[in-house]
């Protein structure tokens, strides 16, 4: 069997690893405050019972790396929607600890306790972000919570010195890895308008094209490899 | 390979509430105080191949994770309820909301409802009433000699009587707001009702506390926005087209592989 079949095996594999999260990404274009993902590959050294093979190099998948690229933002009026222009992520409380998240598509409780669209509380300086209900709330450009006329709090925007070590847990939330590590940010805030997915449907189809022309390609080396097996072992052997 | 066209068919799936949701508000596009509704979506769950941060050896960690998403799910439906514009009618039992409010009725079940449907008629036994025949609450009647019928920012009703000249006021019109609007549930025919997740009706008097003054003469009509709701119509048909090519391109990748016998 020739060596170079393996390579070609491991680039289909990678291909096809590629194609899952550009996938994911498409899936994800109306998420609001979606972070699409950036797959990048390496070379590995192929190994044999612990040996490895300097001769023989393949590919794979090292890192999928979240795009923070700012999505554009989209007006839609309501007082309760709120977007980050740059740095930073509203945080939110779970009950496995905060949270990070882009989406600000917050609403009420029945209690004026202001959530994100999980029901979970939205999390301000002071707390747990409460206006009394019974009057307009709103958020303005510094990531204040209006409550009528007075200042019920204000948002809590912070982010990680390393942006690439946050988890990603579904739901539009980001686990920090150490929750002593966030670092508060100027709030630059976008009221009455939401982030959209920063995934750009143009991108993601090229991206899909040329994933599946290369898997393609790979399957056309493997065949060649097949071949040229196939003559070895029938017409040599003769 | 199978998990991108699960993510894609997600992606299908969402597309379509997203496009349930386009077609109602456009047919309510002339629908006096329809509050248009929006889906929220979110990412699934994702296959954490690799956590970020774990350490390689005793002193380095790899940097970043591998994390491969599942796709994409509707968490919900969201009721803009920002304000629709103020159409003059020249009626005088129309009365629009300038802000936050509603207005409450009485439905024949005895249950309360809210609507910002401000076309008022009045009934045989001189009740306002709304399109449907459901009264104010509370009630309000109006005498049967009625003439010139004025309703002021604050809500006070006052007619002039037969041959009086000056106008006596014969009732009040409260409004009810919510800690919660996008809570309520919708009834159909405009009209609300409180669930525990938009907290029990506070009332007030128009123009004070953050609730709105009422116009007497106009209609607050659809906050749906023509232009929006196509641009919105496009990107969704052309989203579902991209993640239905995906399946498409996943499929001829699977049968590629299938075919190396």
């Amino acid at each position: 069997m020739s060596d170079g079949l393996y390579a070609a095996v491991a680039g289909a594999v990678a291909q096809g690893q590629a194609y899952e999260t550009v996938s994911n990404n498409l899936a994800n274009i109306s998420s609001h405050g979606f972070k699409g993902d950036r797959v990048s590959f390496k070379e590995v050294l192929a190994s044999n019972n612990g040996q490895t093979n300097v001769e023989l190099r393949q590919v794979a998948v090292d890192k999928i790396v979240p795009d923070f690229n700012q999505g554009p933002v989209r007006t839609t009026g309501a007082p309760l929607d709120a977007a980050i222009e740059g740095d930073g992520f509203f945080v939110v409380a779970t009950p496995n600890g905060e949270r990070l998240t882009r989406n600000g598509a917050f609403t009420l409780t029945s209690d004026g306790q202001l959530i994100s669209p999980d029901g979970l509380p939205v999390l301000g300086n002071t707390g747990p972000v409460q206006v009394r209900g019974d009057r307009p709330a709103r958020i303005d450009a510094r990531g204040n919570v209006w409550d009528g006329d007075v200042i019920a709090n204000q948002l809590r925007i912070a982010t990680v010195a390393d942006r690439t070590t946050l988890s990603r847990e579904g739901a539009s939330l980001w686990r920090p890895n150490n929750p002593q590590a966030l670092v508060p940010v100027e709030p630059r805030v976008v009221a009455g308008a939401l982030e959209q997915s920063n995934i750009s449907a143009v991108q993601g189809m090229t991206e899909i094209v040329l994933l599946s022309r290369a898997y393609e390609s790979f399957h056309q080396v493997i065949e060649i490899f097949r071949n040229a097996d196939q003559k070895t072992s029938n017409d040599l052997g003769k | 390979m199978l998990r991108a066209m699960n993510a894609a068919a997600s992606g299908m799936e969402a597309q379509e509430t997203r496009m349930d949701l386009i077609a109602n508000n456009l047919a309510n596009v002339n629908t006096t105080g329809y509050k248009k509704v929006r889906g929220e979506f979110q990412d699934l769950l994702y296959d954490e191949v690799r956590a970020p941060a774990q350490p390689t050896d005793g002193t380095t960690g790899t940097p970043t994770g591998l994390q491969v998403g599942l796709g994409v799910r509707t968490v919900g439906t969201q009721r803009q309820f920002t304000m629709g514009d103020l159409k003059q009618t020249g009626n005088a039992l129309d009365i629009a909301i300038e802000g936050n409010g509603f207005f409450q009725l009485t439905l024949p079940s005895g249950q309360l409802a809210y609507t910002r449907d401000g076309s008022f008629k009045v009934d045989a036994l001189g009740r306002m009433v709304n399109a449907d025949g459901h009264s104010l609450d509370p009630g309000l009647t109006l005498p049967k000699d009625a003439r010139g019928i004025t309703i002021n920012a604050d809500g006070t009703v006052s007619v002039t009587q037969g041959d009086d000249t000056s106008p006596t006021e014969v009732g009040k019109i409260d409004l009810a707001s919510f800690a919660n609007p996008a809570g309520l549930e919708p009834l159909g025919h405009n009209l609300f009702t409180a669930t525990p997740a938009s907290g029990d009706p506070l009332y007030g008097t128009p123009g004070r506390e953050g609730l709105g003054a009422l116009a007497q003469g106009f209609l607050e009509t659809s906050n749906v926005k023509v232009v929006e709701e196509m641009i919105d119509l496009i990107a969704t048909q052309r989203a579902y087209e991209t993640n239905s090519k995906v399946i498409q391109a996943a499929d001829e990748m699977l049968r590629a592989t299938s075919a190396l016998k």
